[in-house]
C-alpha cells in the first residue's frame, strides 16, 4: 500500500489527526530545523523553533492550499515564525555548532576539501548570524526557500522596494563580512 | 569617447535574481559584454550566491514528531478539559435545569403564579401583574397592538388547565434530583479514565 500524500495526511490533519499531522513533521522536520538554524544560528534553539513552527502551523491549517505542495508552506510558516522571534528579542550572539558542518561532508574524498567546505559554511553562517532579522529573513527566502521578490513581498508583508533593498543591502553585508574572515 | 555608465549594485542583484524585464536585461548583458569592471562586480556577486546556495543542510539528530503530535494531543485535552471538569459540568447542568424549569413554569404561569401568591401571602405577585398590566398599555401606546397583548393573556390565562402548580412542582423536583443524582454517577463512572488519558 502507498504511503499517503502530502494531501491527504494535510486533510485529516485538517479535521484534528495529530496523527496525520505527526507523519507530515516526520517529512519536513528536517527542512524545516534546517531554515530554523539558519535563522536562528543554534542548533538547540532551532530544534525548539522547529517544534513550535509545526505547533503553529497545526494552528493554521486552515489557512494552507492544500492544492500546492506542503514543504513550501511550512518552511515560510517556519521562517516568519523565526523571523517574530529574532524581531522580538535584544540582539543575542548565538554561539554556532560548528562541529556539525564537518559532520555533514563524510563523503568527501578530499579532507582538505572537506574542512575547507566546512570552514566556508561556518563563515557563511557567522556572517549571517550578524545581520538584523529582516535581512536574514530575506535571505533566506530568496536563496534557500527560492522564493520570487513578489512571494517574500507577499510572505513577510512588506513592500516589493524593501524586499529588494533589504536584499541587496544584507548580501552587501555578508559580502563584507566574508571578505573580513578571509 | 565618454565612458558608458556601469551597472548599479541594484541592477546587477536583479540580473543575478532573474528578476530584470526582457528589456533590461539585454541592456545589462550588453554592457557585461564590453564592461570589465562589471563583469568582475558580477563575478564577486555571484561567488556569494554560489557561497549562500551551496550552504550545506544540518542533519536532525532526534526526531522531534512524537513531541509535536505529544504537544497537540495535550493541547486539544486541555481544551476540552473545561468541558469534562465536574465542577464546570455540574453549573452546566444545574443552568440548563433551572432554564427548563422556567420554561414549563411558564407554560402553566397562572397556576404557579396562585400558588406562589398563596404561599408568599396575599398581593405577594401584585407587582408582577401591575407589570404585565402595563407593559399591555404601552404596546398599546406603541401601536405594537394585537399580538402582544395576546402573548400577555396567554401568560394570564392558564394555558394548560388540568395542571395544579403543585403537582408541577413536585414534577419538577423530581426531575431535577433525578438528573443531578445520574449526572453524579456519570461523572464518578468517567474519572479513572480521564485520569488515565492524563498520564
Amino acid at each position: 500500500m502507498d504511503p499517503p500524500s502530502d494531501y491527504d495526511l494535510a486533510v485529516h490533519a485538517r479535521r484534528g489527526d495529530a496523527e496525520a499531522f505527526g507523519e507530515l513533521v516526520r517529512r519536513y522536520q528536517t527542512s524545516v530545523f534546517n531554515v530554523c538554524y539558519r535563522m536562528m544560528g543554534n542548533r538547540q534553539e532551532a530544534e525548539d523553533m522547529s517544534q513550535e513552527a509545526f505547533i503553529r502551523a497545526y494552528s493554521r491549517l486552515a489557512t494552507y492550499d492544500t492544492e500546492r505542495p506542503f514543504g513550501p508552506w511550512i518552511r515560510r510558516v517556519a521562517a516568519n515564525f523565526c523571523l517574530n522571534r529574532l524581531a522580538s528579542k535584544a540582539p543575542i550572539n548565538m554561539p554556532l555548532m560548528d562541529e556539525h558542518e564537518t559532520v555533514h561532508t563524510p563523503h568527501e574524498r578530499n579532507l582538505e576539501l572537506a574542512t575547507e567546505t566546512a570552514e566556508r559554511a561556518r563563515a557563511i553562517r557567522h556572517a549571517m548570524a550578524d545581520l538584523p532579522p529582516h535581512y536574514l529573513a530575506v535571505i533566506e527566502l530568496r536563496h534557500f526557500q527560492e522564493l520570487s521578490y513578489n512571494e517574500i513581498s507577499y510572505t513577510m508583508g512588506i513592500s516589493l522596494s524593501q524586499v529588494k533593498s533589504y536584499l541587496f543591502r544584507a548580501r552587501k553585508l555578508l559580502g563584507e563580512a566574508l571578505k573580513e574572515h578571509e | 569617447m565618454n565612458e558608458p555608465a556601469h551597472l548599479t549594485d541594484d541592477v546587477l542583484n536583479e540580473y543575478l535574481d532573474e528578476a530584470l524585464s526582457g528589456e533590461l536585461r539585454a541592456t545589462a548583458d550588453n554592457h557585461l559584454r564590453a564592461c570589465m569592471t562589471c563583469t568582475g562586480r558580477l563575478a564577486k556577486l555571484s561567488e556569494l550566491f554560489s557561497m549562500l546556495n551551496g550552504l550545506p543542510e544540518v542533519p536532525l539528530e532526534r526526531d522531534i514528531s512524537p513531541h509535536v503530535v505529544d504537544s497537540l494531543k495535550s493541547r486539544t485535552r486541555a481544551e476540552t478539559a473545561s468541558l469534562s471538569n465536574p465542577a464546570v459540568r455540574l453549573g452546566v447542568v444545574l443552568a440548563v435545569e433551572v432554564v427548563g424549569a422556567l420554561a414549563l413554569i411558564g407554560l402553566v404561569w397562572p397556576e404557579a403564579l396562585d400558588w406562589v401568591s398563596k404561599a408568599a401571602g396575599a398581593n405577594a405577585m401584585g407587582p408582577f401583574t401591575a407589570l404585565l398590566d402595563e407593559a399591555a398599555r404601552i404596546s398599546y401606546s406603541l401601536s405594537v397592538g394585537q399580538p402582544f397583548e395576546a402573548l400577555l393573556s396567554s401568560l394570564r390565562a392558564p394555558s394548560i388547565p388540568w395542571a395544579s402548580a403543585s403537582a408541577l412542582v413536585t414534577l419538577l423536583g423530581t426531575a431535577a434530583v433525578a438528573w443531578l443524582v445520574s449526572n453524579g454517577i456519570l461523572l464518578r463512572a468517567q474519572r479513572p479514565t480521564s485520569d488515565r488519558s492524563n498520564r
